[in-house]
């Protein structure tokens, strides 16, 4: 399920909070692989993922996911 | 538990891997025994496929179990995200979509030869592509 429209700030944000994908992916109970397809823009999560990421990462959903001009 | 999430993940991938392998000897076996009776090194080789095929997927069966017995609790929550679950349900709709090509290749041929269609082979070569689809398809997209 992927899309151009859909841009995130996962990977920088992480890496703000110096946590790896794996410490990331345990904090929102998901596996690596699944935040590392939404990471790359490769699989859209679904609001509450988003929303999970978002509090993990101490930031709100629309400074994670914002949709390309 | 990141990292014991990691290994499940590893471990169902390579369990997942080996009942394709398995189910594909196996069950292929099975198949080429009922449509082309071979003779000789041919026969063979289709009973050793055969057999080696069933070993494979009883082990990958128990395995399956075993792990099943491990990814429970938040593991096995984070082993079924919904990444999981979005893969699976793309891996079902492949395995529909070619059982019913498989079936319907098989009308299609019993009328075109005027004769009544193998039932028993028509179900089991339908099983046999939906199972192989649905295996392969997810082992596909979670090559990642």
């Amino acid at each position: 399920m992927p899309t151009d429209e859909l841009h995130n700030r996962i990977k920088d944000l992480r890496a703000a909070r110096g946590l790896t994908q794996e410490e990331l992916a345990e904090l929102v109970a998901v596996t690596r692989k699944t935040v590392n397809t939404v990471e790359n823009g490769r699989f859209i999560p679904s609001t509450v993922l988003a929303l999970r990421l978002a509090r993990a990462l101490r930031v709100r959903v629309d400074d994670l996911f914002s949709l390309t001009d | 538990m990141g990292m014991r999430v990691e290994w499940l993940a590893r471990q169902r991938r390579s369990i997942l891997l080996g009942s394709f392998v398995g189910f594909a000897l196996w069950q292929g076996g099975m198949i080429a025994l009922d449509v082309a009776p071979a003779s000789g090194f041919a026969r063979t080789a289709e009973g050793l496929g055969l057999v080696v095929g069933a070993a494979v997927w009883l082990i990958s069966a128990i395995r399956m179990r075993l792990w099943s017995a491990q990814a429970i609790g938040p593991a096995g929550r984070a082993l079924t995200d919904e990444l999981w679950r979005h893969r699976t349900l793309l891996s079902f709709m492949a395995a529909f979509l070619t059982m019913g090509l498989t079936e319907a290749v098989t009308l299609f041929v019993a009328i075109v030869a005027a004769t009544p269609p193998a039932a028993k082979l028509a179900a089991q070569t339908a099983i046999y592509v939906g199972v192989l689809t649905w295996l392969g398809t997810f082992l596909y997209l979670d090559r990642d």
